[in-house]
This record gives C-alpha cells, sequence and structure tokens, in this order.
C-alpha cells in the first residue's frame, strides 16, 4: 500500500504517465488483436509484463519533481522498449534470430535483422513482479538444473523448457559473456531448436591485445554466418551511424554522472542505473535510446540549475557494487525513504568511458570499439579476467562520486564476484571505507526475502553507521506478498 | 582380491603433495610447476628440468580461511586448494601455470598473487593460461600466444630451454609414457578385467602429482604383475563415472565395495581424455593447443554438448558399462547444466544413470553409499528384467 501520495502535481504526473504507458501498451494490442491474443497463449509470461506501469509507483513512493519525472519517463520508455522488442516476434517470426542478451545488438541493427532476446522474460519478470518467474525456475529445478545456479540463466532455461519462447526460428548467436551459467543456458536452446548457432567466444583476457584481436576476428566470423544464414548483408555506413549514435549516448551519460556527483546530486538510484541497463545493452545505439536519453538529460540539467536534489533528506552517498536486486527493483526508493541514502553510480552503469567510445573511421575499428565495450560492459568485465577488471574501480567510483558508503549486493549464485568478496573486504578495511554487504538472490526472493535484504541493511546502518532510520515504520514492510 | 604390492608404491604418492618422488625430483635440482587443470599441457611443464604437479588438496577438512577469501558459495576443491596452500603446502612450487578454465578456479589460483602465497621464494612466477572455450582459429592462436608466454617465464626465472626442440622431446616422452599407460587401462575392457578402478584412478592420480620420468620404471613392474594377475571377481555391475574433479581413490573405493567395478572414468583426473597421443611433427606449441582444445571433455567447451553426450556413449560400449554415475560438485554451473543435456538425455534412452551432487572431500559417506546400492540394484534388476523378457 502507498504510504506517501504527493501533491497534486506529482499525482498528475504519476497519472499521466500511468495514462501513457497504458495507451502503448494498448496500442500493440489494436495494432494486430489477432497475433497479439495468440502470442498471449504462446508465451504467457507477456501477461506478467502487463504489471510494468506499476512498477513507477513502487519506485517514486514519496518522490516528488524531478526525481519522480525522470523516473516515470525512464520507466514508460523501458515499457517502449519492451513493446519494440515483443513486436519483432509477435506478428511474425519468419526472419528472426535468437540473440543473446551479451552480444552487441548493433550489428543485428546494421544488418536490418529482427531478434529476440532469450532473456526478456527474466530480466523483466522478477523486476514487475517478484514472484512471476519462480514457476519458470522450478520448472527447470525439476528437470535437474541445480537450484544454486545463478537465478537470471535458469529463468531463460526455465521459460524454454516450458515452451514459451518462439519456435522455427532462422538462427542462433550465443556467446561465452558474462559467465558460465549463462553460455551454458543456451545448451538447450541450441540442442531443442536444432538451429545453427555461432557461438561467440570472449577471451577471458580480453584487456591484452592478443585477447581484443582474437574477439575481433570472432565478430567477424559472427557476421559471416549471419550473412549466410539470414541471408542479410552488413551495411557498414548504417553501423557506423549506429556506433555514432552509441558515442553520443556515452557523451551524455558522461554528463550525467557530473550531475550525480556533484554536492547536491541531482540524479540518484534508479534513475542513473535503469536508463544506462536498458540503452547500452538491450537497446544499444538505436535513435530511441539517444532521443530518451536526451530529454531526460534537460530535465536533469533544469534540476541541476535550480538545485534540486534528487533525494530528500539525503545521510549518506553510496556506491552500489555487485548487480542491483531485480527481484527488489524498487529498493533504491527504500534506501532513500528509510535511511536518507543516495545510490550516485553502480558496478553495471560505471565504466572507463574510453572503453566504450567506438572509432567509426574503418570497419575495422568500428568492431574493435565494439568488442571493447562490450567486454567492458554489464557483468562482463567484473565477472573475467584479471582481478584488476573488478576492484580498483570499485575505489575509483567511491572516490569519484564521494562516497561515504558501499552498499556491496552479494548475489549469491554470482561466482565471480563472490570470490573476491574476502580482498574486498579487507581492502575496504584499509581504505576505512564502511562497507554494507548484503547476501541475495539476483532474481528469486524466496532465497532471500525483501525483508531480509532490509534487515541486513537496517542492521548495518545502526551497528557501523550509527545512524537511525529517517522513518522507523519503514523497517518491517510486509511485501511478501506484493509484486 | 589379493593386492599388488606394486600398487602400495603408487597409494604412497598420493597422500601428500610433497610426496617421495617430489622430494627427489626437488633435491637433484628440478623445478616443480603446479597446475590447475586438464587445459594446462603437461609437455610445457616437462621441459628441461621442470616436472608438472596438478594442485589437489588431501587432507584438508575445513576451508575456514577460504571461504572468507572465495564465499562458501564456489565449489569445494578451489577452497580446499586455497586452504591447502595458505597453509604452506605448496611451498615447494616453483611456480604456477593455471588455466582460466571456469570462473571458480580462475578466481581461486588468483588469490596466489592476491594473498602473496609463495610470493617470497625465490624464481616463483604464475601465470594464467586464456584457454579458449570453442575450437576456432582465433582461439588457438590466442591461446598459443599464452603457452610461449608461460614458456618464457619458465625459460626467464629457471633458465629452462623451452625451444621447440625442447617441448618436442618433452612430448615424445609423454607420448612413450601414455602408451605403456593406455596398456595398463585397456586391461579395463576385458570381461573381467584383471585391475579395479580403483586401482587405475590412482595411477592415473600419482601420473599427475609427481615427475613421469621417475614412474617409468614402477609403472613397467605393475604392469607384469597385473598381466599375472588373476581377474576381479564378485562386482555386479561395470558402471562409468562421468563428471568433475576427482582426485581421491577412495570415491573410485566406495563405489566399487557395494559391487560396482569402475571401468571408464571421465572425470577430472581420470582418464578419458587423458592418454591421447600429441603429434610430434609441426609447431609443438601449435599442436598442444590443438590436442587439449580438441580433446577437452569439460562443459567449460560451449559448443561441444552434443559430441560430450556421443563420447559417453561411445565409451560405455567400449568399455561395456552397464549404467553411469553422473557425479558433480555442488556449486558448479558447467556440470550443474550438463545434467539437462546428458543426464536427462541417456535415461530418456534406457541407460541407467545416476546423478550425485557431492563436495570435493570425501564426505557425508553413507549417503553415498546408499544411492550407488540402489543404483547398483537398479542395474541388477534392468538385467534381470531384459531376461525375463527373454
Amino acid at each position: 500500500m502507498l504510504k506517501y501520495k504527493g501533491n497534486i502535481k506529482d499525482q498528475w504526473i504519476d497519472f499521466k504517465y500511468w495514462a501513457i504507458s497504458w495507451g502503448d501498451i494498448l496500442k500493440l494490442v489494436a495494432s494486430n488483436p489477432y497475433k497479439v491474443v495468440i502470442a498471449l497463449f504462446k508465451y504467457p509470461w507477456i501477461y506478467d509484463l502487463l504489471k510494468a506501469p506499476h512498477l513507477a509507483k513502487l519506485y517514486n513512493e514519496g518522490r516528488n519533481g524531478t526525481a519522480l519525472l525522470l523516473s516515470q519517463m525512464t520507466v514508460n520508455a523501458v515499457i517502449k522498449s519492451v513493446i519494440r522488442l515483443l513486436k519483432k516476434f509477435v506478428y511474425d517470426t519468419k526472419d528472426v534470430i535468437f540473440a543473446q542478451i551479451m552480444i552487441p545488438p548493433q550489428i543485428y541493427q546494421a544488418m536490418g535483422l529482427r531478434w529476440f532476446l532469450p532473456e526478456t522474460p527474466s530480466t523483466i519478470l522478477p523486476m514487475v513482479d517478484q514472484h512471476s518467474a519462480e514457476r519458470y525456475m522450478d520448472l527447470i529445478e525439476s528437470e535437474g538444473l541445480p537450484g544454486d545456479t545463478c537465478s537470471y540463466p535458469r529463468i531463460t532455461a526455465g521459460v524454454y523448457a516450458a515452451g514459451e519462447m518462439p519456435k522455427n526460428l532462422k538462427a542462433m548467436v550465443a556467446c561465452n559473456l558474462p559467465c558460465e551459467g549463462g553460455f551454458s543456458s543456451y545448451a538447450g536452446i541450441e540442442d531443442g531448436e536444432n538451429i545453427p548457432t555461432y557461438r561467440l567466444d570472449v577471451p577471458n583476457d580480453f584487456k591484452s591485445k592478443e585477447g581484443m584481436k582474437a574477439f575481433v576476428e570472432d565478430l567477424k566470423g559472427m557476421i559471416a554466418f549471419l550473412e549466410d544464414k539470414t541471408g542479410h548483408r552488413m551495411d557498414w555506413d548504417k553501423l557506423a551511424e549506429i556506433c555514432g549514435r552509441f558515442n553520443e549516448l556515452m557523451e551524455i551519460e558522461l554528463e550525467r554522472w557530473e550531475f550525480a556527483r556533484a554536492d547536491v546530486p541531482v540524479i540518484a538510484g534508479e534513475n542513473i542505473w535503469l536508463p544506462h541497463f536498458m540503452y547500452f545493452n538491450v537497446e544499444a545505439g538505436t535513435e530511441e535510446s539517444v532521443a530518451i536519453f536526451k530529454e531526460l538529460h534537460k530535465h536533469i540539467k533544469a534540476a541541476y540549475e535550480k538545485k534540486e536534489p534528487a533525494v530528500k533528506n539525503m545521510k549518506f552517498r553510496a556506491v552500489l557494487w555487485n548487480p542491483p536486486t531485480f527481484a527488489y527493483a524498487h529498493f533504491w526508493n527504500w534506501l532513500e525513504r528509510c535511511w536518507g541514502i543516495a545510490c550516485l553510480n553502480d558496478m553495471e552503469t560505471f565504466g572507463n568511458f574510453n572503453e566504450f567510445l567506438i572509432d567509426t573511421s574503418s570497419h575495422d575499428s568500428m568492431l574493435e570499439g565494439l568488442a571493447r565495450s562490450w567486454s567492458n560492459m554489464t557483468m562482463v568485465r567484473h565477472t573475467r579476467g584479471a582481478v584488476e577488471n573488478y576492484l580498483p574501480q570499485l575505489w575509483q567510483m567511491t572516490e569519484m562520486f564521494k562516497a561515504n558508503m558501499i552498499i556491496v549486493a552479494n548475489h549469491i549464485g554470482c561466482r565471480s564476484s563472490m570470490s573476491l568478496s574476502g580482498v574486498m573486504i579487507e581492502e575496504a578495511r584499509k581504505r576505512n571505507i564502511p562497507m554494507c554487504t548484503f547476501d541475495y538472490e539476483l532474481m528469486d526472493s524466496r532465497v532471500c526475502s525483501r525483508q531480509g535484504i532490509r534487515d541486513q541493511i537496517s542492521s548495518f546502518m545502526r551497528s557501523v553507521m550509527k545512524a537511525e532510520p529517517l522513518d522507523e515504520s519503514l523497517l518491517v514492510i510486509d511485501d511478501e506478498a506484493d509484486w | 582380491m589379493k593386492k599388488l604390492k606394486e600398487m602400495e608404491f603408487f597409494e604412497g604418492l598420493l597422500d601428500n603433495p610433497k610426496n617421495e618422488l617430489v622430494e627427489k625430483a626437488l633435491q637433484e635440482g628440478r623445478i616443480a610447476i603446479g597446475y590447475n587443470c586438464y587445459m594446462v599441457p603437461e609437455p610445457l611443464l616437462s621441459m628441461g628440468n621442470a616436472f608438472p604437479v596438478r594442485l589437489r588438496a588431501p587432507g584438508v577438512g575445513g576451508t575456514e580461511v577460504a571461504n572468507h577469501y572465495l564465499s562458501k558459495f564456489i565449489c569445494s576443491y578451489a577452497r580446499s586448494i586455497l586452504e591447502s596452500a595458505l597453509d604452506g603446502t605448496y611451498d615447494f612450487l616453483g611456480g604456477l601455470v593455471y588455466a582460466a578454465s571456469c570462473s571458480h578456479v580462475t578466481r581461486c589460483f588468483q588469490h596466489f598473487d592476491l594473498l602473496n602465497i609463495n610470493s617470497d621464494k625465490e624464481g616463483f612466477f604464475t601465470q594464467s593460461l586464456d584457454t579458449p572455450r570453442k575450437v576456432a582459429e582465433p582461439g588457438i592462436e590466442l591461446m598459443k600466444s599464452f603457452l610461449r608466454k608461460a614458456a618464457d617465464k619458465m625459460s626467464q626465472h629457471y633458465g629452462i630451454d623451452t625451444s621447440d626442440e625442447s617441448l618436442r622431446k618433452a612430448i615424445s616422452e609423454y607420448n612413450v609414457f601414455n602408451r605403456l599407460m593406455r596398456e595398463i587401462s585397456d586391461l579395463r575392457k576385458e570381461g573381467n578385467p584383471r585391475i579395479t578402478g580403483t586401482e587405475f584412478h590412482t595411477l592415473v592420480v600419482a601420473s599427475k602429482i609427481a615427475p613421469r620420468d621417475m614412474l617409468m620404471e614402477p609403472l613397467k613392474k605393475l604392469k607384469a604383475a597385473l598381466e599375472k594377475r588373476e581377474p576381479v571377481k564378485g562386482y555386479r555391475a561395470r558402471v562409468m563415472v562421468v563428471g568433475s574433479i576427482f582426485d581421491n581413490p577412495g570415491f573410485m573405493e566406495l563405489i566399487e565395495e557395494q559391487g560396482g567395478l569402475v571401468v571408464a572414468d571421465r572425470y577430472c583426473f581420470g582418464s578419458l581424455p587423458g592418454l591421447e597421443e600429441i603429434r610430434e611433427d609441426g609447431d609443438p606449441y601449435e599442436q598442444l593447443t590443438r590436442h587439449y582444445l580438441n580433446t577437452c571433455e569439460c562443459p567449460r567447451m560451449m559448443e561441444e554438448t552434443k559430441s560430450r553426450l556421443k563420447s559417453v556413449r561411445e565409451w560405455m560400449q567400449e568399455y561395456k558399462a552397464d549404467g553411469v554415475i553422473f557425479e558433480t560438485m555442488k556449486f558448479c554451473d558447467l556440470w550443474g547444466y550438463e545434467v539437462l543435456s546428458v543426464v536427462n538425455r541417456l535415461r530418456d534412452e534406457g541407460s541407467p544413470i545416476v546423478r550425485i551432487e557431492r563436495e570435493y572431500a570425501l564426505t557425508g559417506e553413507g549417503q553415498l553409499r546408499t544411492r550407488v546400492q540402489a543404483f547398483i540394484e537398479l542395474i541388477e534388476s534392468k538385467r534381470l528384467s531384459k531376461v525375463l523378457a527373454g
């Protein structure tokens, strides 16, 4: 139940974007009611996506002004993005390919391909409803997959095992990013569909000259495979245009970080993480991605000029390490309202911008730019290669955003990050940075409940930070039955 | 079955990583190079006066310190190795070459540098190998370059001759040793084998933790003794063990105590793969790279799921196995997913198969015993049903 309703203007913003989001959903249905209804039977998880407009409510309880507006705009943009993803296959699966989420989509865009991301349900379902993906996890566990594997690929494998993914697609491209669970989950799809598959093998030591060379060669192999299997050709001019847009996005992103690291941060929490996650990964390089970033940026700049804080009653500046809690997508809001914690950047968003900019002067330079940017993408550089890919950036980010605490979301299914936890704790102690570590499972709130997450953080805030909650009534919330 | 006195020598080598042959080699001024995975080519670490020692953690009970560094949620092999290394068990190593074969072991071995393990030892070096997850030219070039990096360190730190000739010689010696091992291994294919799975596993483990040249004579004597030996009697089923790391023959002993003779070993520290010959012509670094990529049966190779299933079927036939014990280490994602593609498929095809999740150390023996016993009874009842059905 919502405790804070906001003033009339805030309620209008709430209503406006709620209505726009539903309008977008209805437009999808109206565009071809027959095929959409058939798709709902074939892919029942689409029903759960209808809960997405509610996500904005959860993100924004108690918020007002620009922070509220940015979040509402972002959620609506994400809904539009998901609709675009759905449109690629609900009308027709002819000429559609399976494409793993960790491969640069700029390539398919430039080839004029339509693609289905098998991770679509696993990415979105737990965010809109913590329990909606449980049936898929249970199904695949009943088929023998151990329940301790990361829930992200587990859901993907479960959705496929349930027969709720498009059939008879033309080809599949998958890769070994970000982890072993990720690529292993594709063996079932490849086997079950008996589909021509290209596996991109990103070197572990991707920063080495030899590693980068191997990655670029492999990307060329993937393009040749797609050309062969789909009949679509790579349009290099179009790729240059898309990469150019990606660079533009990076420039805006860097400015966004400046606004987050200001003494009065005007952007925080999911307003930093969610647009980055969506438009640097899922819809990288699209016209829509640049348009929404520009639109958001206009409001961020205005808020900066007004010195309007992103978090009212900010008591602590924090950075988040490891992936955020998908099954508790709005936990940023609780951090803000209960403890006055503003999350000013996070592991998935932060990176060295030099590694993201793409040189569009030649075919090879574009492929190298894509290879470099994707080696440094969400969950990738942290789970692979040298320890230097993981830890130093945490201290760099802490310093850059003037954080006085680090929140570590210890996803117990992530082997690569968990296995550096001891060294990380010792290093934080040496640097005298308070580090709040909570254990959780990325997409399965049955392993660690939302209240379990809150209890771990609250305990740390009281015992280490010697803080008192801004609102005692938020320490325990009965939200286990909620979406 | 009567125990062979020739076997006792090999058994004695398994108790401590710094076994009598390792001690002897070190006294002779040889350099022990530690390694972690099938993907690290043994001949590479056998050049000049170097010899490879595959890391194990015999006798490690608790992993409290390693749990702090690696967390409790990664596989107990990785945790046990780190615990063991922190205790100083591997202070005799002159270097460490480890494959980035999976995230668990990669992070485990990165802790040698992070925690300065052996860093005070003169000459000690570490080198990771970027080992591809598919067999394709870009990856082959990459892995080759990493093999050369490891060789360069051996040369720089200890003056080891790492020329092509030196590597070719190491490959040739490796092949000679493997030929002898294969002759012993083939005894397992007989209708009534003259060697048990426990004994053969002891030999394979010994061959990975002691200088092979020092094992040649004892192995020849053992082979002669085995040839004169009476076949194994009284077993109830022939089984193949498939899965992740096993370096403790105690597991095989437990299976065999229940009447299941282990005739085929498709696990890390097993011989399928492991006894194939490496080509001695051409660029030896390239031959090593291609050999290890082509023969690897670990689910880390992401394009080979179907081929792994095929291999299991073929080995079952070749070794006349009645059923498969499929074991996975807790928290191992790679073998966990393999359950979906191998276990379920073989079960659907009617092959008797049991899946066991376990820890690195031999724990939960009672439960394991019961499951193996039940599995062997299942094989027997299937066999009986077939006979009754005519």
